[in-house]
Formats: C-alpha cells, sequence, structure tokens
C-alpha cells in the first residue's frame, strides 16, 4: 500500500512540475510576442517616417530617436528586427524614400554594426554584413567590401562580389583581375543577373579576363561577351577555341554564336571533328542560327562518323539553315537506310508541323 | 478614388496603403490573390494595384480573371527588375501599367493621379 502512496504522488508531483513548466513556457512566449508586436510597431513608424519624409534636405536630414528607441537599439533582437525591416524597404524603394532610408540607416549607427560583423570569424555573420552593406549602398566601405571578395570561404566572397556590383556597377568587376578562386555557375549567373539591372555601358577588362589563369574568369569573361554582344572581341573570343579546357571551349563556341561574322561558320566547321562530343553539338546547335548553305556540304560529311542522336541534331540543323538541305540529303544513298531515312522522315514531319 | 492593393509583402503594403491614404484615396488592402480577387468583387475599386508573384493566385490571374469578367478596372502591375516578360504577359492579358521594384512612392502617387484624371467618377 505504500508503494502505491509513494508512486501516486510521484506521478502527482510530476504533473504539477511539468504543468508548471508548460505555464512558465507559455507566459515566456506570451510576453516575448507582446514585445516582439510593441518593437514591430516602433519599428514600422520609423521605418515609414523615413519613407514618407518630406524634407527637402537629404544631407541635413536627422530623424526624431526618443530616449526608449535610443535604448532598445543596444538589444540585439531588437536591431536585427529594425535592420531587417529597413533592408526590406530599401530593396523595394527608389528615389527619396531609399535615400533617407539610408540615412535613417547610417544615423542609427547600424553601419557600425555590420562593420563589426564584417570582421566576425564565422563566414555567415560576415556574409550577412557584406549583403546589408550593399544592399544600403554605402560606397564609403567599398574597400572593405572588395577585400572580401577573394576570401577563402564561397559564400562570403560571392556576397562580397555582389556587393561591388551593387555599389559601382561594371566597375565592381575589377575583381576578375585578382579573383584566385573559381567563380562557380551559380554565382556566374548571380553576377550576370546583377549586371542586368544596370544600363549599358561599353565596360573595359574583358580583353585582360580573357587570357586569366582562372579558367572560371575566363568562361564568365566569354558570357559576358555573349550577354553584352561585345563584337570587337570576336578575335579574342576565337582564340579561346584553342584553350586547353573544353569548357573554356565551349563557351567561346556560345559566344561566337552570338557575334558571329562571315568566317564564324566555316571556322566552327573546320574545329568540329577534333572536339569533344559537348562541343560538336554545341557547333552544330550554333550553325542552326549562323550557318549558311555552304555549310551544309561540310554537314552532311559529319552524318557518318555520328551517333543516331547527333545524327539527328545534324539534319535537323541541315533543315534549318535552307529549304534545299533536306534535299541535298535525300541524294545520299544512305538516305534510304535505316537510322537516317527515320532521322530525316522526323525532321520532315517536324517542319511541316 | 477606390483603390485596392494586393501585395504580400507587408512593409510594402503598408507603405502603399499609408501613401494613398495620404494622397486622399480610399484604401482596400489584401495579402494574396485569392483575397483580392474576392474584394475587388465585394467592393468595386476604381483601380487595382497587384503585385506579380503572390500566394494562392497571382498578379497575372487577377488581371486575367477580371478581364475575362468583362471587369476593366485600370490595373497597375507592380512587378520586380528583370520580370520584363512576365510584364509584358500582364500587357497582353489586359493590365493598364507597371512598376518596377524598387519603386518611388512619389512615382506611384504620380501615376495613381493620371488614373484618377482619367476616372469617370
Amino acid at each position: 500500500m505504500i508503494y502505491f502512496e509513494i508512486v501516486a504522488l510521484s506521478f502527482f508531483s510530476l504533473a504539477v512540475l511539468l504543468i508548471t513548466f508548460i505555464l512558465i513556457y507559455l507566459k515566456i512566449v506570451n510576453v516575448q510576442g507582446s514585445k516582439h508586436k510593441k518593437w514591430k510597431n516602433i519599428v514600422e513608424i520609423l521605418v515609414r517616417d523615413a519613407i514618407f519624409n518630406e524634407s527637402a534636405d537629404p544631407a541635413h536630414m536627422h530623424f526624431p530617436i526618443n530616449h526608449r528607441t535610443s535604448i532598445l537599439l543596444k538589444n540585439n533582437r531588437f536591431r536585427n528586427l529594425l535592420t531587417q525591416e529597413l533592408l526590406s524597404a530599401k530593396k523595394n524603394m527608389s528615389g527619396t524614400a531609399a535615400t533617407y532610408l539610408q540615412k535613417l540607416y547610417l544615423q542609427l549607427e547600424l553601419d557600425q554594426y555590420a562593420l563589426k560583423d564584417l570582421s566576425s570569424k564565422k563566414w555567415y555573420v560576415k556574409a550577412k554584413a557584406l549583403q546589408d552593406l550593399g544592399i544600403m549602398n554605402l560606397n564609403v566601405y567599398l574597400s572593405k567590401i572588395y577585400r572580401q571578395t577573394n576570401h577563402k570561404n564561397e559564400l562570403v566572397r560571392m556576397e562580397a562580389q555582389i556587393a561591388v556590383i551593387k555599389l559601382t556597377g561594371f566597375d565592381g568587376l575589377r575583381f576578375l583581375d585578382v579573383v584566385s578562386y573559381q567563380i562557380n555557375n551559380w554565382q556566374q549567373i548571380k553576377l550576370l543577373n546583377e549586371l542586368s539591372y544596370l544600363p549599358a555601358s561599353n565596360f573595359n577588362g574583358i580583353e585582360k579576363w580573357l587570357l586569366s589563369k582562372n579558367d572560371s574568369v575566363v568562361i564568365f569573361a566569354l558570357k559576358l561577351v555573349k550577354s553584352f554582344h561585345r563584337f570587337e572581341l570576336h578575335q579574342q573570343v576565337v582564340d579561346c577555341l584553342a584553350h586547353s579546357s573544353d569548357d573554356i571551349r565551349y563557351q567561346a563556341i556560345m559566344a561566337l554564336e552570338k557575334i558571329y561574322d562571315e568566317s564564324t561558320s566555316s571556322l566552327l566547321l573546320r574545329l568540329y571533328d577534333q572536339e569533344v562530343l559537348k562541343n560538336r553539338i554545341a557547333i552544330v546547335k550554333a550553325l542552326q542560327q549562323i550557318g549558311s548553305e555552304e555549310d551544309i556540304p561540310a554537314l552532311i560529311s559529319f552524318l557518318a562518323q555520328e551517333e543516331a542522336e547527333q545524327k539527328r541534331m545534324l539534319v535537323r540543323t541541315i533543315a534549318n539553315i535552307s529549304p534545299t538541305g533536306l534535299n541535298q540529303l535525300l541524294l545520299l544513298p544512305e538516305s534510304n537506310i535505316a537510322p537516317l531515312s527515320l532521322i530525316i522522315k522526323q525532321i520532315e514531319g517536324e517542319l511541316e508541323s | 478614388m477606390k483603390i485596392l492593393i494586393a501585395e504580400d509583402d507587408d512593409l510594402t503594403l503598408r507603405t502603399l496603403e499609408m501613401r494613398l491614404k495620404k494622397d486622399g484615396h480610399e484604401v482596400i488592402i489584401a495579402r494574396d490573390g485569392r483575397d483580392a480577387l474576392v474584394r475587388i468583387e465585394d467592393s468595386s475599386p476604381d483601380l487595382v494595384i497587384s503585385d506579380i508573384m503572390m500566394p494562392y493566385t497571382s498578379g497575372l490571374e487577377i488581371v486575367a480573371a477580371l478581364r475575362e469578367r468583362a471587369n476593366y478596372t485600370p490595373i497597375i502591375i507592380l512587378s520586380g527588375m528583370g520580370q520584363e516578360d512576365v510584364v509584358l504577359e500582364a500587357f497582353q492579358l489586359g493590365a493598364d501599367d507597371f512598376i518596377t521594384k524598387p519603386f518611388s512612392p512619389s512615382e506611384l502617387s504620380i501615376r495613381v493621379k493620371r488614373f484618377a484624371m482619367m476616372s469617370p467618377k
């Protein structure tokens, strides 16, 4: 009987403890939630005052900050909330509203916290600081940001490279002169995307980057040639077709498709035989856009050596170049034998539809 | 003028709301596309300002749905940078104007004023 009482008492004590713990936990969550709501309200008022400021002189603008907010600014969580809202607003606003948001960020000395974070040993803290300074367009810290563009951590490097482009436009690409780490494909897409928002500019440096020892820089330079149609660099791109890297030669083919001249298609056809499959496919695809009737005999001559899939691509290119291309193919004795006969039928069907 | 704003970003929504109220307009807000369609039906606004990317129903779907119902309320689309193709599609569906983010609240105010001047009410 006594054992039963001990067990029951233990259960009861545990239940009381558990309920007390849950109640305390809920109270804490509730207090924090209500605190967060109050903070959000303060932050919103600050951000709105900046966005709707009608003072004509941003240079001498000073936002009134009350004592409570000044004290709250020392609280990490409040500061993070405020920084987040300011950055989010800055991303969506332009003109004077954006200028005032930047002013408020500086007046609250949030830049100083970002700079402190920039020296952090934790890569994610550093990367976030770089992102914040870039979004806030704080050119004054360009040299500090620029130093991180060749950081050993990939994500820090990525944020720094994006930030320097945000701050200085095409001039920011000068990090390509010195970057020793590879710029991965995702980062190249992000950089090109960032550049696409800038007004067109005849920026310098591509010639130099095409000769870089860092293969990823050469590839990115070729993508720049392609995206910005830099016709004057045709010869330098042609020189890249002799590069030892398959990927660089591939990008050179892709770039030439956008900046071709009358010699490009015959040049690509001359290289066809010695290229790897991926690049042979790229050449055939490029010729769909830039090829002429004179290229058809060479394309027909490649048919014999290729597998069915590449044969299909060659036939499609021949048919795209000229309506007479398929007629020339039909004159071949092999055109009645599979797989070529079937491929020709398929492409004829595609053209009819 | 009665204006409906459909925007899922809270700060942008409140900024637009405040600016337009300051300009003397009556503002109705919707935090997603589905809610926007219901509110348009209920309150018949004179102008709709809609973000493109929203939960449940996108800005494009709002444009398409209104035009399908022969509702020709002017629509201003809020687009992000690099969304030119989507903006073009919005125009093809029947949108009347667009503003690219980041945008200046004063610019938006001027664009809305243009529609207010053209409005028959």
